[in-house]
C-alpha cells in the first residue's frame, strides 16, 4: 500500500546536506504534497560531493551491482536499471559515502532466491540505498552493520540511509540498521519478515529517524532493541503484523538497557495477522515496551489490536522504567493501556492524557505518576494465543509502491548529515480509519 | 520480548540456561541412577572472530535442527560433581523428547517430556512414571531437557549480532570421522559448537555449567522422531 501522510509534520534541514540531498529529502520527507508543511533549507556543502560523484550504471557499464560498488568512490552513485538481479551485494568499508539507487523502485529487484544471506550488506559509513526492491534472502533484505573489525571494537557505522525501499519475504529482518548511528529510514515498505520489518538496534546514541514508512504482515512491524538516544519514529503505519511495535532491552545483545526513544504520530493498527510469519509467540499487541526506559509514546493512533494497545512491562533482565504514554488515541483494542508492574511498582512509568476506554490496572492514568514510583498491583494481561507458523517465503508480495521522485536525474546524496531534523510541534494523532 | 512479542535468541538462550545452572542445588527430584564419570570436551580456545560466512553457518544451525524435525543424542551432564551419561531422542518441533540417564543401561532412569511436563520413571526398571514440573534451575536432568529444547529455532538467527557477540571460529576438526568446524559463541566463550562442514548440521554442543562440569551432547540421525508419553503412576 502507498505511504500515506497521516499526520501533520514539519521538517527542517539539519543544514549539512547538499542542495541535491536537500531536494531529495524534501521529496522523501516532508514535501511531496501529502500534507505536512515542509521548510527545508538545504546547505550547499554536500552538493559539491554530489557534483563530483560519478554515475556507475548497471548493467550497461558494470555487469553486476557488486562490480559497480567495487569501483565506486565517495560521492559516486550506482544506478541500477530495471531488471531482476540475483546478487548478494556487499559494501565494504573501503567504499564509504556512496549511493545505490534503483531507476525504478518496483522494477529494480534484488532476488536472493532464498539461497543468499542478505540482499545488500553495508559495512561502510555514509551509504544510502534507495528506490529498489529486495526479496527472498535468507537473513536480511538490506542491512547496515559494523563489519568484523568494527564489531570486535564495538564501533558504529557512521551515517546510513534507506529511502523508498521495498523489502519482503526475507528470512529475519527486512530492513535493518544494527550498530549504526546518524541515519534514517524514510518511505520504506517492509512485509513478510518472520522477526521484524523495520529494525533499528544496538546503537547509543542512535541519532536516527524512521518516518513515512509502512510495515505490515511481519511478526513485529517496527522493532528497536537496545536502541537508545535520539531515535524518533514518526508518521509511520505499522499494521496487520502480529505485533505492531516493540521497544525493548535485551541482555543477550550489547547496549542494554534500551533508553530514550520517541514514537509519535504513527498509526498502529490491527496487529493480529495470523497470516504473518512468526519469530516467537507474541500476538495481538500494538505497542510493546519490554524493559525499555525513558521512552515516550505520544500522539499515535492505536486501534484494533485484539490483545492490547500499549503495554509496558519488564523484560527478563530489565525493569521498564520512566516511560511516558501520553495523548494517544486508542480505539477497539482488547485492552487499550496496560502496565504490568514489577518489583518497582509503577517504576516511574507515566500514562496521561490518553483518549482511551480500558486499562489494566483499571484507572491506570490515576494510578501512575510521571517520574515517581508508586505501589501498584495488577494481574498479568492475557494475550491471544499465537497462531501457527507461516512460511515467510509464501507471504504474498506487496503491491507496487511509490517510486522516488526524479530517480533518473536526482543527484546522489550520500548518507551524511543525517538524520534530518524533524519539527514535531505540530504532530497530532493520525486520523481514524485506514 | 518476554511475552507479548516473545523473542528468543536461541543460541544465546542456550548459554543463558547453561549459566542458569549456577542456581542448581545439585539435588532435585530427579535423581539419576549410578552417576558415572565421563570424559568431556576441553575448554574452548580463543580462535578468530567469525567471518560473515561463518556467522551465517551459526545463524542457520538451530533452524536446520528445526527443519530436520528431530535427532538422536548422547552425551553427559554434570550431576553432583560427576559426569553422568545421557542418551535419547528429541523432537525439535514439538518440544518432546525422551532420555535414559545413568549407566549401565539396566540402571538408567528414563524420562519423557513435553514443553509443559517431565515424566520421570519412578525408579530404574519400574513401569510407572511420576509427573514433574520443569525445574531447569534446580534439577540437572531438567536443565538438560531445557537445553535440548533450545537447540532449535523456527527462524534463522541474527548474523550481525552473532558477530557482535564475538563468536569465534576455533578450528577444523573431525568428530567420529565427520569433518567439522568448531566454534565458540556466547559470553566467556562458554558454549562450543561442532558443525558438520558438509551439511551444516549441529553434530555436538558443549557448554560450561557454572556449578562445575560441562554439558556435552552429540546429535546423530537428524530426522523426525515420534515421542509417546508414558502412563503415569
Amino acid at each position: 500500500m502507498a505511504t500515506v501522510k497521516i499526520y501533520a509534520l514539519r521538517c527542517r534541514r539539519a543544514g549539512r546536506w547538499a542542495a541535491a540531498a536537500g531536494a531529495l529529502a524534501l521529496l522523501a520527507g516532508c514535501g511531496g504534497g501529502k500534507g505536512g508543511a515542509a521548510s527545508a533549507t538545504p546547505s550547499p556543502s554536500a552538493a559539491a560531493t554530489s557534483a563530483a560523484g560519478r554515475v556507475l550504471k548497471v548493467p550497461s557499464s558494470y555487469a553486476t551491482i557488486q562490480k559497480a560498488v567495487d569501483a565506486a568512490r565517495p560521492g559516486d552513485m550506482v544506478l541500477i536499471a530495471p531488471g531482476t538481479y540475483h546478487e548478494a551485494v556487499t559494501v565494504g568499508d573501503e567504499h564509504p559515502r556512496i549511493v545505490i539507487r534503483g531507476a525504478d523502485r518496483n522494477r529494480v529487484i534484488l532476488d536472493g532466491r532464498d539461497a543468499k544471506p542478505n540482499g545488500i550488506s553495508v559495512y561502510a559509513d555514509g551509504v544510502a540505498v534507495e528506490n529498489l526492491t529486495v526479496r527472498h534472502y535468507q537473513v536480511n533484505g538490506v542491512v547496515w552493520a559494523a563489519d568484523d573489525a568494527y564489531a570486535a571494537n564495538a564501533q558504529f557505522v557512521q551515517g546510513w540511509r534507506g529511502s523508498y525501499l521495498t523489502a519482503y519475504d526475507n528470512g529475519l529482518y527486512e530492513l535493518y540498521a544494527f550498530g549504526a548511528q546518524h541515519g534514517q529510514f524514510d518511505h520504506v515498505y517492509a512485509s513478510g519478515g518472520p522477526d521484524s520489518g523495520i529494525y533499528v538496534g544496538r546503537c547509543k546514541p542512535c541519532d536516527a529517524v524512521v518516518r513515512d514508512s509502512v510495515a505490515e504482515a511481519n511478526h513485529v512491524g517496527y522493532e528497536a532493541t537496545n536502541a537508545s538516544g535520539g531515535l524518533t519514529v514518526v508518521g509511520n503505519v505499522f499494521r496487520d503484523n502480529r505485533v505492531g511495535v516493540q521497544i525493548n532491552s535485551l541482555n543477550k545483545e550489547r547496549g542494554a538497557p534500551q533508553t530514550g526513544s520517541l514514537l509519535v504520530g504513527n498509526l498502529v493498527a490491527d496487529n493480529q495477522n495470523a497470516h504473518a510469519p512468526r519469530g516467537s509467540t507474541g500476538f495481538g499487541a500494538g505497542v510493546v515496551i519490554d524493559g525499555g526506559r525513558g521512552n515516550t509514546v505520544r500522539e499515535n493512533r492505536i486501534e484494533g489490536n485484539e490483545g492490547v494497545g500499549v503495554i509496558v512491562l519488564d523484560s527478563q533482565d530489565f525493569a521498564a522504567q520512566g516511560n511516558t504514554i501520553e495523548r494517544n488515541a486508542l480505539r477497539r483494542n482488547g485492552t487499550d493501556l496496560a502496565l504490568e508492574p514489577g518489583a518497582d511498582g509503577s517504576a516511574g512509568n507515566c500514562f496521561r492524557d490518553n483518549d482511551f476506554t480500558t486499562s489494566v490496572p483499571r484507572d491506570v492514568e490515576a494510578r501512575t505518576s510521571c517520574g515517581r514510583s508508586r505501589a501498584l498491583t495488577a494481574a498479568p494481561l492475557k494475550l491471544p494465543t499465537a497462531p501457527p507458523q507461516v512460511d515467510y517465503r509464501r507471504v504474498p508480495a506487496p503491491p507496487a509502491q511509490p517510486s522516488m521522485p526524479d530517480a533518473a536525474t536526482a543527484p546522489a546524496a550520500p548518507a551524511v548529515g543525517l538524520p534530518e531534523t524533524v519539527d514535531l510541534s505540530h504532530v497530532t494523532p493520525p486520523r481514524a480509519g485506514r | 520480548m518476554r511475552r507479548a512479542a516473545g523473542r528468543q535468541r536461541s543460541a544465546a538462550l542456550a548459554l543463558a540456561l547453561a549459566l542458569a545452572l549456577a542456581a542448581c542445588g545439585g539435588g532435585g527430584g530427579a535423581k539419576p541412577a549410578t552417576p558415572t564419570p565421563s570424559a568431556t570436551a576441553g575448554a574452548a580456545g580463543k580462535g578468530t572472530p567469525v567471518t560473515q560466512e561463518q556467522a551465517l553457518v551459526l545463524a542457520q544451525l538451530l533452524e536446520r535442527n528445526w527443519e530436520h524435525g528431530g535427532a538422536q543424542f548422547n552425551g553427559t551432564i554434570p550431576f553432583q560433581g560427576q559426569q553422568v551419561p545421557i542418551s535419547g531422542s528429541v523432537d525439535f518441533r514439538s518440544g518432546r523428547g525422551k532420555a535414559a540417564v545413568g549407566a549401565p543401561a539396566a540402571d538408567a532412569r528414563h524420562y519423557v517430556w513435553t514443553r509443559e511436563k517431565v515424566y520421570a520413571q519412578s525408579a530404574p526398571g519400574k513401569a510407572s512414571y511420576e509427573t514433574q514440573t520443569p525445574n531447569p534451575k534446580g534439577d540437572p536432568v531438567h536443565f538438560a531437557i531445557a537445553f535440548l529444547n533450545l537447540l532449535s529455532a523456527e527462524t534463522i538467527d541474527n548474523t550481525a549480532n552473532i558477530q557482535d557477540q564475538d563468536a569465534r571460529f576455533l578450528r577444523h576438526d573431525t568428530l567420529h570421522g565427520t569433518p567439522v568446524d568448531v566454534y565458540s559463541y556466547g559470553s566467556d566463550a562458554g558454549t562450543t559448537y561442532w558443525v558438520d562442514r558438509k551439511t551444516g548440521l549441529l553434530r555436538q554442543v558443549a557448554a560450561d555449567v557454572a556449578t562445575g562440569g560441562r554439558i556435552e551432547l552429540t546429535l546423530t540421525s537428524h530426522a523426525p522422531v515420534k515421542i509417546s508419553l508414558p502412563g503415569t503412576a
